[in-house]
């Protein structure tokens, strides 16, 4: 009895071991790596400039002029001491050269040591096409003024220098590049610039800010001769944030000229928007633009482009297309070399109630001259003209511009809460009225029957 | 009788809690694609993680532990068996020879790392530059270009224009993936390792170059990476120290 209880307890056990136990495999799913970091040099040797033409390690002419320098024959040694009597003269040697480029040119300057005569060469490619600069008296200094290149655009060039007997020394061969052409943008002008004869010692100029977080103040420039060209054209008037200012003194029966021009933080002005006042003795009326007369050559505008958020606007006729909430950019191009002569761009509303006058600045290194209009406050038409002050402001371009995107959002939202608030006075109001003849009904029936409502009834008892 | 029953059932639950530690065995599984290496049969085990340690326990294994003798020493026990390991040597820096920037020319030099693992299952070795180009003048910003392939395949011959400089690599050893194996004439064909032949360029991500599928315990297993630089012969190359930065990376798969 006691041995099978202990068989059975042994089996017991076993089957509770099997059922007990776990499998466990080894976790070797983790990746293991190592790395090592090597270097690899490598020298490359190029000229080395010791003064001897090495042809066969690679050194020539072009790839290395010092060793190799470009021989000419001498042509007229003064003197004539020929190849014996230059060796008191040693070969002038080209040092310190440096390169100043920009968009449209660069400026060029060497030192030879000793005074030498020097050849410059230059060009699009290797082949130094396009001219060539020599000097005509033997010097240490050297520069070389180069103008109307391309902007962005390599230049090649080989100086060339000869000393005074004739025998040259080693060429000097570079390149540089032209700056690329910036986008030169004035801030917007001030708007709606007015000014008119208010005393007899007084002009009275109003204006209306440019809109934007560049906006630093505004100047107010007056001058005596005519428009004022720029914020330094004349005398200053006023500068600050106001939107007004007068003028004092001034003389009866003169014309003053007006410039309004927006100067951003950068400390940037704009082009400027002028004015012209009268002072008519005693006669305090607001003074009339000096308008354009007959357009000589309205039609097309094929040397005005217009530019907005960087983009040049793309027209027919001469009708343009603007936005009206973004800066509009007006560029005369094409101007004759040399120009004097002031060009306004003349905007009149949709409404032709006034017009606005802008003028035209010359933009450095491009030949354009540009304006910069701020937005415009509602959508519409607006005429405007391109004149210039020669013998007579002459108007030289006319067109429109087609003024969209103006939101009117807010107007038709005043529009709509309004009505709103008017309905719901007059329903208030027809409720009100209702309630009173319905009151007013009641008490006649009541004073008619000679009774109350049961419920009153019932508290009086 | 009932108690007796009783009384010798808890007896039996208790001879499990004693004995059934000491009834475990190990062994090893595969199948067609995954092999369990170590497996253990025991009581209980876990994983336990923290967020910077982490720990493998088992309990129940039976006759485990270190036993040494005058010639063996054996590590008894599924917690004693290792995981796998992987080493790399570290090769002294390369240097190629130098090239004339005027007339142009070629250097070549070769690099040799040796991989060691008990990895069952191999390893994965791949190279990658640090810069891009690879190959760049410590000073000044001039360069040679990474390889110019001809297709989708390394080149089997290495060879740019004679307007050009440009720098690049072949693998070889016994281990090298077939994209650089050739048939004596092409690359990512074939199953022979020509020397000198089968170039690619360097980049900045990394290009597996060698790649076993076993243990390579004791002798590891050495691949060597040429390194060609050439400036052609129409070419003008800055003079200078020019320098490429290389990563090998040796991993188990």
């Amino acid at each position: 009895m006691y041995v099978r209880r202990l068989l059975m307890c042994g089996i017991l056990a076993v089957c509770a071991v099997f059922f007990a136990t776990t499998i466990t495999s080894a976790d070797i799913s983790d990746t293991f790596q190592v790395a090592d970091q090597v270097q690899v040099q490598l020298t490359v040797t190029g000229c080395n400039n010791n003064g001897i033409c090495e042809a066969g390690i690679g050194e020539t002419t072009a790839s290395c002029p010092l060793d190799c320098p470009f021989v000419s024959p001498p042509s007229t040694p003064t003197g004539g001491g020929g190849s014996s009597g230059s060796s008191h003269i040693p070969l002038p040697i080209v040092t310190q050269l440096t390169i100043i480029p920009t968009v449209t040119g660069a400026t060029i300057t060497w030192v030879t040591s000793p005074q030498a005569l020097s050849t410059f060469y230059w060009g699009t490619t290797d082949d130094y096409e396009i001219g060539v600069l020599s000097e005509s008296s033997y010097g240490l200094q050297h520069s070389v003024v180069l103008s109307s290149l391309f902007p962005n655009q390599a230049y090649y060039f080989m100086i060339q220098v000869k000393n005074v007997r004739g025998f040259y020394g080693p060429i000097v061969i570079g390149s540089f590049k032209t700056l690329a052409t910036q986008q030169v943008t004035f801030p917007a002008n001030p708007t709606q610039f007015r000014g008119y004869f208010q005393s007899p010692t007084s002009n009275m100029l109003s204006w209306k800010h440019p809109v934007g977080d560049w906006f630093d103040g505004v100047r107010i420039v007056r001058s005596e001769r005519g428009y004022p060209r720029d914020y330094l054209d004349g005398r200053v008037v006023y500068e600050g944030f106001a939107e007004f200012t007068a003028d004092t003194p001034v003389q009866t029966n003169k014309t003053y000229y007006y410039g309004a021009f927006a100067r951003n933080k950068e400390g940037k002005y704009s082009t400027g928007t002028v004015l012209a006042v009268v002072t008519t003795a005693y006669q305090p009326q607001p003074v009339p633009q000096q308008l354009p007369t007959t357009p000589i050559d309205p039609l097309p505008l094929i040397d005005v482009t217009f530019v907005q958020n960087n983009y040049e606007l793309s027209y027919v006729g001469t009708r343009v297309p603007v936005h009206g909430l973004l800066p509009l950019i007006v560029r005369l191009h094409d101007l004759p070399e040399g120009t004097t002569d002031t060009y306004f761009l003349n905007v009149q509303n949709p409404d032709g109630e006034f017009t606005e006058q802008y003028q035209f600045q010359n933009v450095s290194d491009h030949r354009y001259q540009e304006v910069v209009l701020p937005s415009f406050y509602q959508n519409g038409l607006y005429a405007f003209t391109i004149a210039n002050n020669t013998v007579s402001t002459t108007v030289q371009k006319a067109g429109t511009f087609d003024v969209d995107g103006v939101s009117t959002s807010s107007l038709w939202w005043w529009i709509f809460v309004s009505f709103g608030i008017i309905i719901f006075l007059l329903l208030l109001l027809l409720l009100l009225l209702f309630l009173l003849a319905k009151k007013r009904e009641d008490d006649e029936e009541n004073e008619t029957d000679g009774t109350y409502p049961q419920s009153y009834t019932h508290i009086l008892n | 009788m009932k108690l007796r029953l009783y009384t010798s059932l808890g007896l039996g639950v208790c001879l499990v809690c004693v004995f059934a530690p000491h009834l475990s065995w190990a062994l090893g599984m595969t199948g067609t694609t995954y092999s369990v290496q170590f497996d253990s049969l025991n009581s209980g085990g876990n994983n336990s993680v923290s967020s910077n340690y982490m720990t493998e326990d088992t309990v129940g294994e039976m006759a485990t532990g270190i036993s040494s003798s005058t010639n063996y020493v054996m590590l008894a026990g599924y917690q004693q068996m290792n995981v796998s390991f992987i080493s790399i040597t570290a090769p002294a820096d390369g240097t190629l020879p130098s090239i004339n920037g005027l007339t142009g020319g070629s250097g070549v030099t070769t690099i040799e790392w040796t991989v060691l693992t008990d990895n069952f299952a191999g390893y994965a070795l791949s190279v990658k530059a640090t810069s891009s180009p690879a190959l760049q003048a410590t000073t000044g910003g001039a360069f040679f270009a990474d390889y110019t392939l001809k297709g989708a395949s390394p080149d089997y011959t290495f060879a740019i224009a004679n307007t050009t400089s440009e720098f690049g690599f072949s693998p070889e050893g016994t281990d090298i993936v077939a994209r650089y194996k050739d048939n004596g004439a092409s690359c990512n064909t074939g199953a022979s390792d020509t020397v000198n032949k089968c170039w690619d360029p360097f980049t900045t991500t990394n290009t597996t170059i060698a790649q076993s599928t076993g243990s390579n315990h004791p002798s590891g297993t050495a691949t060597t990476l040429r390194l060609q630089a050439e400036s052609g012969t129409a070419h003008i190359q800055d003079s200078g120290t020019y320098q490429a930065t290389l990563i090998v990376t040796a991993v188990t798969l």
